[in-house]
C-alpha cells in the first residue's frame, strides 16, 4: 500500500520551556494508507506532539516530514498546501466540550464546510452522509449540550469526517467517556477504516484499545521506543512497565502465569486467544 | 459506623423547563468510616450528582445529607465548614488551577480556612508530598505544570485543607497507567495518614476492584446496589445490564468457564485470576 505519512530524523521543542530536552527527538517511521495505528506513551512522552506536527499545528524543529506526498518542512510549504493537508487529516480531540461549537448537531457537523464555503447543496449532503456513517441521523436536530459524551464524540467524528479526509487522529478522544461510549466511538472509526479504507490513527492511555489496531507505536521521552503489532509490542510487558505502561487484563494474567511456568506464548490479545491458550496450556498438563 | 449518609436524595435539573431532568430519584446511600468506597454507572446515572450532595454544592430537592448523623442543610451557614471536612475534587479539576503559584494555589483552600502561614507552608508540603509533588515545582506557575503534574496539584489543593473525607470525581481519568497508580497510592497514603475516608468516583472497573472496598452501582439516577467489591463483581450480568464494562480479569474467567473450566475464588482482579488457575492447576494434579 501506498505510504501516507513519513517522518524523516523528526525532532521538535518547545521554545518557551528553558532547557527543555525535546518533546520528540530523531522520528523516523512510515504509515501507510489505511493503516490502523495506536500511538502509547505516558504523559509528556510526546505523542500528542507527533500528533499536531501531522497538521502542522506544531512545526517540526528538524528533520523532514511528508503526509501523502506533500512535504511538510519543506521552506516555501504554500498556505493552499496547508489548507489542503487539514482536509486531509482530521483530529479529534480529548474533550468534546471544547470542540462543539453550534447550538444544533446539524450546523456543528457543517461548521468546517461553512467556512470552506462549501456550496450549500453539496454541504447538505456531506453532513447527512457524516451524520450517517457515525449513526448519529436521528440527532441531527438536536442541540449537542443535550447528548452523551460518546454521541458528543461522533458529532465531532462527523464534522471531520464531512471534510472528507484520508486520515483520522483520535488524540485520547475516549479519555473522557464511559465504557459503552468508548466501544461506541471505536466502533464508529473501526467501521470506517474497515469499509472506507480510513487511515486510523489513535492515540491513547487505554492498553486494551490500543490492542485492537493492527500496530502498535510506543512514544517515550520523545523517542520510538517500540513498533510492532500488539503481540510483538505487549510481548515486552515487564519494559513496558517500567516506563509506566502496562499491558491489556487478559494479556497479564498470560504473562504472570508464563512466570509461573506455563508454556504459553508471548504476547497473547484479546480475552478469547487467551482463553484458548490458557486452556490448551492447562489441558496438556 | 457511617460518616456520611443519604437518605432518600432527590433531585432534578431545570425545574419547569422543558429541560426538566431528574438526576436523584430516592437515593439513600451511606458511607464507612475510615474506608474506600467507589461509586460507578454509565453516564447520566447521576454519580456526579451524588458527589455534589456530599458537601453541599447541590441541595437536595427532597431528603437529607448527614455528616455524622447530622443534617448539613440544617444550618446554612455552617455549609462552609462542612466542605473543609467533606473536601470535593472535581472532575478535571486542573482546569481550576487559577494561582499564580502552585505553593500559592495549593494553599488557596488553608488561607481562606484562616490558618497561620507557618501551618499552611507545611500542609502545602505535606499534601504534594501525597500527591508526589516534587518541592522544587511549588514555585512554579501552574501553566508550566504537565497534565499529570497540574491534576496532582488540583488534588492536593484539597487534601491541604485535611478533609476527613475526600471525594474525588474520577480522579485518574486521562492520566497514563503510572501516573493513575501513583495518585491512587497517594490517595491511600492520606487515608492512613489521617485516617480519612475516601470516596471516588471512576469508569474503570480495573480500578475499583484494585483501590476500593466498598462500591455503589448506579443506573438512571438510582442506587441498584451497594455492597463489598466482592458483592458487586460476582454480579457481572448486573454490570452488563447497567452500561458498564466487566473487568478484563473476570472477562477471561467466564471465557474460561465457557471452555469447562470453572475458576473458584476472587476473579475480578488478574492477581485473582491468577491465583485461581494455579489452584485449578494443582487440584487437577492432585485428582
Amino acid at each position: 500500500m501506498k505510504e501516507f505519512i513519513r517522518a524523516e530524523h523528526l525532532s521538535f521543542s518547545y521554545e518557551s520551556i528553558e532547557d527543555a530536552p525535546p518533546a520528540l527527538y530523531d522520528i523516523t517511521l512510515s504509515i501507510k494508507k489505511g493503516e490502523y495505528v495506536a500511538v502509547l506513551g505516558h504523559n509528556g512522552s510526546g505523542k500528542s506532539t507527533f500528533a499536531k506536527l501531522l497538521n502542522m499545528i506544531l512545526i517540526p524543529t528538524s528533520g523532514k516530514l511528508y503526509v501523502d506526498g506533500m512535504e511538510l518542512t519543506c521552506p516555501d510549504f504554500t498556505e493552499e498546501q496547508l489548507f489542503a493537508l487539514r482536509r486531509k487529516i482530521g483530529m479529534v480531540f480529548q474533550n468534546p466540550d471544547n470542540q462543539l461549537v453550534a447550538g444544533v448537531v446539524e450546523e456543528d457537523v457543517a461548521f468546517g464546510l461553512e467556512n470552506l464555503g462549501v456550496p450549500y447543496a453539496e454541504m447538505h449532503k456531506r453532513v447527512k452522509e457524516a451524520l450517517s456513517l457515525v449513526g448519529m441521523t436521528e440527532y441531527a436536530l438536536h442541540a449537542p449540550s443535550r447528548l452523551s459524551g460518546g454521541q458528543k464524540q461522533r458529532v465531532a467524528i462527523a464534522g471531520v469526517l464531512a471534510m472528507l479526509p484520508s486520515c483520522m487522529i483520535l488524540d485520547e478522544a475516549t479519555a473522557m467517556l464511559d465504557p459503552q461510549g468508548r466501544i461506541e466511538v471505536l466502533e464508529t472509526v473501526e467501521k470506517l477504516h474497515r469499509e472506507q479504507g480510513l487511515t486510523l490513527l489513535h492515540i491513547t492511555h487505554y492498553m486494551d484499545e490500543a490492542a485492537r489496531a493492527g500496530r502498535i507505536v510506543v512514544i517515550h521521552d520523545g523517542r520510538v521506543w517500540a513498533d510492532g503489532t500488539p503481540s510483538e509490542v505487549f510481548a515486552r510487558r515487564d519494559e513496558l512497565r517500567a516506563i509506566g505502561l502496562d499491558v491489556p487484563g487478559e494479556t497479564e494474567i498470560v504473562e504472570d502465569l508464563r512466570k509461573d511456568g506455563f508454556s504459553l506464548p508471548a504476547g497473547c490479545i484479546g480475552t478469547e486467544v487467551c482463553a484458548d491458550e490458557i486452556a490448551k496450556a492447562l489441558g496438556t498438563l | 459506623m457511617n460518616i456520611l449518609e443519604l437518605k432518600d436524595v432527590s433531585c432534578r435539573y431545570a425545574i419547569g423547563t422543558p429541560f426538566e431532568m431528574t438526576a436523584l430519584s430516592g437515593v439513600s446511600v451511606s458511607f464507612e468510616k475510615g474506608k474506600t468506597t467507589g461509586i460507578i454507572g454509565h453516564t447520566g446515572s447521576g454519580k456526579s450528582t451524588l458527589v455534589q450532595m456530599l458537601n453541599g454544592l447541590l441541595k437536595p430537592e427532597s431528603g437529607k445529607v448527614l455528616l455524622y448523623g447530622a443534617d448539613i442543610w440544617e444550618n446554612p451557614k455552617e455549609l462552609p465548614k462542612v466542605r473543609y471536612r467533606v473536601g470535593l475534587v472535581m472532575q478535571y479539576p486542573e482546569y481550576q488551577l487559577f494561582d499564580e503559584t502552585v505553593r500559592a494555589d495549593i494553599g488557596y483552600a488553608p488561607r481562606n480556612m484562616g490558618l497561620s502561614p507557618e501551618e499552611i507552608e507545611q500542609r502545602v508540603k505535606e499534601a504534594a508530598a501525597f500527591v508526589g509533588l516534587p518541592e522544587d515545582l511549588l514555585d512554579k506557575p501552574p501553566l508550566e505544570l504537565s497534565g499529570g503534574q497540574k491534576r496532582r496539584a488540583a488534588i492536593a489543593g484539597i487534601i491541604a485543607m485535611r478533609p476527613e473525607v475526600l471525594v474525588l470525581d474520577e480522579p485518574a481519568a486521562g492520566l497514563d497507567p503510572r501516573g493513575k497508580a501513583e495518585i491512587f497510592e497517594g490517595l491511600n497514603a492520606y487515608k492512613k495518614a489521617h485516617g480519612a475516608t475516601v470516596i471516588l468516583v471512576s469508569h474503570s472497573m480495573e480500578d475499583m476492584a484494585k483501590y476500593c472496598e466498598n462500591v455503589i452501582l448506579m443506573r438512571h439516577t438510582q442506587v441498584i446496589k451497594q455492597g463489598s467489591v466482592r458483592d458487586i463483581f460476582s454480579e457481572p450480568d448486573l454490570l452488563e445490564e447497567s452500561g458498564l464494562a466487566i473487568p478484563a480479569a473476570y472477562r477471561l474467567a467466564l471465557a474460561l468457564r465457557r471452555r469447562g473450566i470453572n475458576l473458584q475464588g476472587e476473579l475480578y482482579t488478574t492477581q485473582g485470576v491468577r491465583r485461581a488457575i494455579l489452584a485449578y492447576q494443582e487440584g487437577r494434579g492432585k485428582v
